[in-house]
């Protein structure tokens, strides 16, 4: 039974992906893609490989982790303001991993997400007793402690104190160009992923579980496992992101993986892309990581933070549905003009 | 030992009166409104810098500099219902994101002004000199902080219950609804609700920081999470459990830092220990009558 389902959709895909070409969104995705795919073939020169495309996967490495924040938050409605303890804990398990026990880097990054997936689920059961805005100060208070745990100095035998783990080691590929090849493939298959589990029934269920706990609950739902399983799943993703983070930089430490900054950067990132829509959390994650190489460039990095923390208030004061939506419906106006419809 | 002892009594009923004057606001504020302020911790940060910017400015002038500042961190706290609070209300996620990203902008914009260097403010305590007792001495300064935060949670506790804003704010919390067809402003008695949690928050800070150190600004968020700590212990929205819950939190914070081996770092980790065994064992908290919302 379940085989024939199977079996029925995988024939029905072609014809299903060329509709979804034709349509706006399934064209411009494709596009985006292709342009991607297309990016590091455009020049050998030592400097766009070495810094312009590595600011691109710095970015793919962060659109994955607001997507997964974007997952928890705005799919099933619980708020996560301590994204950074599965992003830091897989990378600390990744580079741990890579760095002591010479695990080769494919197989760290997989450990170190399964070891998010468990914090997740560790995570997930005291805190799901909490609602709303109590969720949203208790992981805050996790990763709180979690940082502090790991930059106590009586526990740095264990945990790498301050200093945290760093070794040439830690890296996908010493080529700029297979790390951006790798990374994207990544990105591709969460974000398919993320967003095809949104669409699910699974997805509807933990809509409905946003929308209305109480209604959920009487219609027969088991909210508490639910809400566990997108805590899971959530930081499934993010700890993905957060392992790649640790091998794009090449060391961990507890402040660069740990801080509340890594969280507030996930906010800010899906929220400034519009919650609920997966791919804003991408176009979120591609400005703010442009802005702040501008920025960089520019001299003016002490100000990063606090311009950031500006757009995040005003875009959460004026827009409620973040920029992607107002920017895909003036695109999509120009392109039915185009197109003469 | 007896050294140790009194060490742990009076550091906790310090512990305690700070934490007591910063969660009783902020359960004020979530009571009354169903608000929750994540911009509460950045007020007592905000507090000590603005002191120690305002002594360098005007030396000599110590009385008129704190209350200057605690009156600044007020009109903050009603700035920060008006503009972004207010228009956000019917959302619990925008209010969260909003007021997170406002203790955000504080937090960077003290970093870029004053350094992650935590700096001394132990010229402005306003009473200085210490009192021997039982032979162990004590900073005058925090005397007069514990007799006061004592005298405030009282007056407040009148005030919640005879005046008539007191009157309507716990109207509000009760029915906000049945409160507004009796002609009660809701709007205005939320505001003053959200200036009262600013105000205690800064009366804390200008009288605790001064003897203490300002650890960087991201201290703001250390508070932020013990009075969240506090609150869950004492129960939600309930004034009695957070004061009560300060103090208990206050006592076992300088328990464990100065009973265990390496207390001091591990002193850190208490509030969310308290927090998984309120929730495990008694998810309403202490004096907590409603369920959690």
């Amino acid at each position: 039974m379940l085989k024939n389902e199977i079996e029925e959709k995988v024939k029905q895909f072609p014809t299903y992906l060329k509709s979804w070409v034709k349509t706006f969104l399934g064209g411009l995705t494709l596009f985006c893609i292709i342009s991607l795919i297309a990016l590091p073939f455009l020049s050998q020169n030592q400097n766009f490989t070495h810094v312009f495309l590595r600011q691109f996967t710095l970015a793919m490495i962060f659109s994955i982790f607001a997507a997964s924040w974007d997952l928890l938050t705005g799919i099933s409605g619980q708020i996560s303001f301590g994204h950074a303890i599965f992003f830091g804990i897989a990378g600390y398990i990744c580079a741990y991993l890579i760095s002591y026990q010479n695990f080769p880097p494919w197989i760290a990054i997989f450990i170190g997400a399964i070891g998010a997936v468990f914090f997740g689920l560790i995570i997930g059961i005291p805190c799901l007793r909490l609602r709303g805005p109590y969720l949203a100060l208790g992981t805050l208070a996790f990763s709180l402690v979690l940082l502090k745990l790991f930059l106590m100095g009586s526990l740095s035998d264990v945990l790498f104190g301050s200093e945290g783990i760093s070794d040439y080691r830690i890296q996908i590929s010493d080529n700029p160009v297979v790390e951006y090849i790798i990374i994207l493939m990544f990105m591709i298959v969460s974000f398919i992923t993320i967003i095809q589990v949104s669409k699910s029934k699974f997805g509807t269920i933990l809509k409905s579980i946003r929308d209305d706990e109480v209604s959920a609950d009487a219609s027969g739902i088991n909210t508490t496992r639910f809400k566990v399983y997108a805590f899971m799943l959530s930081a499934l993703f993010a700890g993905i992101a957060g392992a790649c983070y640790a091998t794009y930089v090449g060391a961990v430490n507890p402040t660069g993986n740990f801080g509340a900054t890594i969280s507030f950067y996930a906010i800010l990132m899906a929220s400034l892309g519009g919650l609920t829509t997966i791919r804003g959390s991408a176009l979120g994650a591609f400005f703010f990581i442009f802005l702040e190489y501008s920025l960089i460039v520019a001299g003016a990095e002490i100000y990063v933070n606090l311009i950031f923390a500006l757009i995040l208030i005003v875009v959460v004061r004026f827009s409620e549905h973040g920029i992607l939506k107002p920017i895909l419906e003036r695109i999509k106006d120009l392109w039915d003009l185009l197109l003469g419809r | 030992m007896i050294e140790d002892i009194m060490n742990m009594l009076f550091n906790g009923i310090l512990n305690g009166a700070v934490l007591a004057l910063i969660s009783l606001g902020y359960s004020l504020v979530y009571g009354v409104g169903g608000i929750m302020n994540m911009a509460h911790g950045a007020y007592f940060m905000l507090t000590g810098y603005l002191l120690l910017w305002g002594m360098r400015i005007f030396p000599g002038m110590l009385f008129l500099t704190v209350i200057f500042v605690i009156i600044i961190i007020t009109i903050i706290g009603g700035l920060t219902y008006i503009l972004l609070i207010k228009p956000l209300q019917d959302t619990h996620v925008g209010v969260v994101l909003i007021t997170f990203g406002l203790a955000f902008l504080i937090e960077q914009w003290i970093l870029i002004v004053s350094g992650t260097t935590s700096a001394s403010i132990n010229d402005y305590v306003l009473f200085p000199g210490t009192t021997e007792f039982l032979g162990y001495s004590m900073f005058n300064q925090y005397i007069f902080f514990i007799i006061a935060s004592l005298v405030i949670v009282s007056l407040f506790a009148l005030f919640i219950s005879k005046s008539k804003l007191g009157k309507s704010i716990r109207a509000v919390s009760q029915d906000r609804e049945a409160a507004v067809l009796m002609g009660i402003n809701a709007n205005r008695v939320l505001l003053y609700t959200v200036m009262i949690s600013a105000f205690l928050a800064a009366i804390a800070a200008s009288l605790y920081l001064p003897g203490a150190a300002l650890t960087g600004p991201g201290m703001g968020w250390t508070y932020l999470t013990s009075s969240f700590a506090v609150i869950i212990l004492g129960g939600m929205g309930s004034l009695v459990g957070s004061v009560v819950g300060g103090y208990i939190m206050g006592f076992v914070t300088s328990f464990t830092s100065i009973f265990l081996p390496n207390g001091p770092s591990w002193a850190h980790v208490v509030p969310l220990i308290v927090i998984l065994i309120v929730l495990i064992i008694r998810p309403r908290g202490l004096f907590g009558k409603k369920k959690l919302r």
